[in-house]
């Protein structure tokens, strides 16, 4: 949406500046020209500025697949404005495409009224070949109801960094900087916050860091002096609670969520854990605050990895793991043994394409069944699900505080989108924070392994306290004592009493809220990641008028008390899911209502748009 | 935290349990459990700061014997168990007792990765050559030949010699 429009001198011209409430720009080319880190610095420089920013890297699971093609596209997107943003967006206003295959597997998300940026020194008969071109896209005719600005990248950037020692290769690696360059100037961003980052990125390297700032000064100064751009853009900053934010991916704020609620029960923390796209940036996060107490196991395995955080949690730490849907199934056993032993942890699936290794580096929400029922037996475990990067560490915090509170393994479902997406954090009052108290029972107390709480939690005696030592293990155990039990009717008992205590933390957790008015025509519920697509849809529908609400469930095992409440006061529920519909058929048979699924399983998430016209649909709008 | 080491002397009787040993008569494992304690009672250790962690396998029922902390976990993963426990805690005197297939089949990696971390924790491994718990199938240290339930016409498999594994480690 344009804001005002007017104009400035850029270098020895006028340009016309157009205030805009948001924009999406997307970077393209190939895995290794440094799109990644390109659409991050924007992010950034977004944020400091003041903009709200939501962010989708999308990259290929190959580290370098052929050079050239459309395996090995990588983009990064991200939206910015001076209003909330829910989504990184449907369609890109600004597409810089690196190279053919970049443009080809890119160009359909261009909006009509879009920009696009291309690096034409790219466009070779070889590169248009491999991208699968037989003409060059730029000649035909074909981009012409885009706004095409044609910069010879290759060519500037080598002219930018010849008089540094940088020869080569290294200096094509600067390129991704000649084309951020342009886009602060196109956008007004400031440089400052880029060259900042230069000098301490490569301060061991002043060769690197020159040719950077040079090249990044010049693709600015080139869209300033050149008559190519007749306009530029600016986005102010948005009116956001004040308070200090810093940028932060779902990953990191799931590292310091876990560390957070550690501190808060002034317990040290153990992470054990393999590495899984694309979990391990959580692995990375921690091991880099040993200072906080964080003890970080790179196993040998999956399995070992969650039996280590078993035992952990036996030794009487906040113990967690985090993988993918395929780490999950091998932890599976190891899981049931948490289960049974009944002992607090946290476990991280940041979830994935699937099944098998599927997509590693994409995104879906289909390890929801897997987290209710994935294990032999009747193994219940409470499931929660963030919603937004930023609640990666609230739902680390209130993971913990539920495994503490009812000695239980927790499962925490996250995805790709939420793990590598960013959003403005507002750092959080530590005093604002939830307190989670832990209690060991003291030595030499009157202590039984399996004596239970009013609550239904048994106590977490730990090794070290002195009169207090037993055994405990993965088979059945009688009830009290913890003894190897195995009598037909105190199994049963067991197993209903694991099942109850699951059913019981329901009474100690937030309601469903519902966004919209409490009643009406058709709800929209769904559940982790989709959070932000979902919300945008629906306000926008609101806003033409229609009787449209949603709610989210954070709780997924057990849900929150109110939920058959909330869907009954609507005519028609929508579940959208970025699965075959998993959430779907555990509403209809558990509250009986006629709803209706809404589907996507492309790695994507969804868009605003697709939402919206299945809301139009059901409504019969 | 060491009240047991300060104020008494332990016996090997008071390493024991409550509860029954429940071995096949004549088995082997009766005189290794019986040596642990003998063993443990003149270390000048506590109960409380030991833990026994075992896997599957008739050995692993070993802990349940023991009156210190015990971990009866999954098939072939006590030293993932134990080094989650030592990582945990490192005061505490960590035990990994496990079989010849516990340790050398089916969590043989785990066997391996935990004496090359070497973490100060100690493993017993009893190996008497066979799948004992679920009733006489060859196990990986079983003599080239041997003929059992699983291989009524002899094993085809050569043993591997545990020694040799934890020095390969």
């Amino acid at each position: 949406m344009v804001v005002k429009t007017q104009t400035e001198n850029s270098g020895q011209r006028q340009v016309e500046v157009v205030g805009l409430e948001s924009t999406v720009v997307r970077f393209c080319g190939d895995s290794g020209d440094g799109m990644q880190l390109a659409g991050t610095q924007l992010t950034n420089t977004s944020a400091i500025f003041g903009n709200d920013v939501s962010t989708l890297p999308d990259f290929p699971a190959e580290i370098r697949a052929p050079i050239g093609t459309l395996a090995g596209v990588s983009g990064f997107q991200l939206a910015f404005g001076s209003k909330k943003l829910r989504t990184p967006g449907d369609q890109v206003d600004v597409l810089i495409a690196m190279n053919p295959a970049a443009l080809k597997a890119n160009i359909a998300d261009l909006d009509g009224d879009g920009a696009l940026i291309v690096n034409e020194d790219a466009f070779t008969k070889g590169n248009l070949s491999k991208a699968g071109y037989e003409n060059n896209p730029l000649e035909t005719g074909e981009l012409d109801k885009y706004r095409v600005f044609r910069i010879p990248v290759d060519k500037l950037n080598t002219e930018a960094c010849k008089d540094t020692e940088l020869t080569g290769r290294a200096v094509g690696r600067c390129k991704n900087f000649f084309a951020l360059g342009v886009v602060y100037w196109l956008y007004g961003r400031p440089m400052e916050p880029t060259l900042d980052w230069i000098n301490s990125k490569f301060g061991s390297k002043p060769a690197v860091a020159e040719a950077n700032t040079k090249t990044l000064k010049a693709g600015y100064y080139y869209g300033e002096t050149t008559e190519i751009f007749t306009v530029k853009y600016t986005i102010a900053p948005a009116k956001i609670e004040a308070g200090r934010y810093r940028k932060l991916t779902g990953n990191e704020a799931m590292a310091l969520g876990l560390i957070a609620a550690a501190k808060i029960a002034k317990k040290p923390l153990f992470y054990g854990t393999y590495p899984i796209t694309p979990a391990s940036d959580i692995l990375h996060e921690l091991a880099r605050h040993k200072n906080y107490d964080v003890s970080t196991f790179q196993a040998e395995d999956e399995i070992a990895a969650m039996a280590s955080v078993v035992g952990a949690a036996f030794a009487g730490v906040f113990a967690a793991t985090g993988t993918s849907g395929p780490g999950i199934a091998l932890k599976a056993e190891a899981i049931g043994l948490g289960i049974m032993a009944e002992l607090p942890m946290v476990i991280v699936n940041v979830q994935r394409g699937g099944p098998s290794t599927g997509l590693p580096t994409k995104t879906e929400q289909a390890d929801l069944a897997q987290a209710l029922w994935g294990r032999n037996g009747e193994s219940p475990m409470c499931v929660l699900a963030p919603q937004s990067p930023g609640d990666c560490f609230n739902i680390a915090i209130e993971a913990f505080r539920i495994a503490v509170e009812f000695m239980t393994p927790v499962m925490v479902l996250s995805d790709g989108y939420l793990a590598n997406g960013a959003e403005p954090w507002k750092i959080p009052d530590v005093a604002s924070l939830p307190t989670i108290t832990v209690t060991h029972p003291a030595a030499n107390s009157d202590f039984q392994p399996y004596r239970r709480d009013e609550k239904l939690t048994r106590p977490w005696a730990i090794p070290g306290t002195a009169g207090l030592q037993h055994r405990i293990g993965g088979l059945e155990k009688e009830d009290i004592t913890g003894d190897v039990c195995y009598d037909p009717n105190n199994h049963e008992h067991m197993i209903k009493t694991r099942r109850k205590k699951i059913d019981n933390i329901a009474d100690f957790i937030a309601p469903l809220e519902v966004f919209g008015e409490d009643s009406g025509d058709l709800l929209l519920l769904g559940w982790g990641g989709t959070f932000g697509s979902i919300t945008a849809a629906v306000e926008k529908a609101q806003s033409e008028g229609l009787s449209v609400s949603s709610a989210h469930l954070r709780h997924l095992d057990p849900m929150p008390k109110n939920t058959g409440e909330v869907l009954s006061r609507f005519k028609k529920v929508l579940i959208p899911e970025l699965n075959m519909g998993q959430l779907l058929p555990i509403i209809r048979g558990r509250y009986l209502v006629d709803a209706v699924g809404f589907n996507k399983v492309q790695g994507k998430p969804f868009m605003i748009n697709e939402i919206m016209s299945k809301i139009k649909e059901m409504l019969g709008k | 935290m060491c009240a047991d080491s300060a104020t008494v002397q332990l016996t090997a009787k008071d390493f024991g349990s409550d509860q029954d040993v429940r071995w096949c008569p004549g088995c082997g494992d009766y005189a290794i459990l019986s040596q642990v304690k003998k063993v443990l009672s003149t270390l000048g250790v506590s109960r409380e700061n030991t833990v026994f962690v075992s896997g599957i396998g008739c050995s692993s029922r070993f802990p349940y014997y023991m009156n210190t902390y015990g971990f009866h976990s999954i098939h072939g993963r006590a030293p993932a168990v134990a080094t989650g426990v030592k990582v945990a805690n490192p005061e505490l005197d960590v035990w990994v007792v496990t079989g010849d297939g516990d340790a050398l089949s089916i969590g043989g990696n785990h066997f391996l990765h935990a004496i090359r971390r070497n973490l100060d924790i100690n493993i017993l491994l009893f190996n008497n050559r066979i799948y004992g718990l679920t009733k006489g199938q060859y196990s990986p240290t079983s003599p080239f030949g041997k003929r059992t339930k699983s291989s009524p016409v002899g094993s085809v498999d050569y043993p591997l010699y545990p020694l040799s594994v934890a020095i390969g480690a």
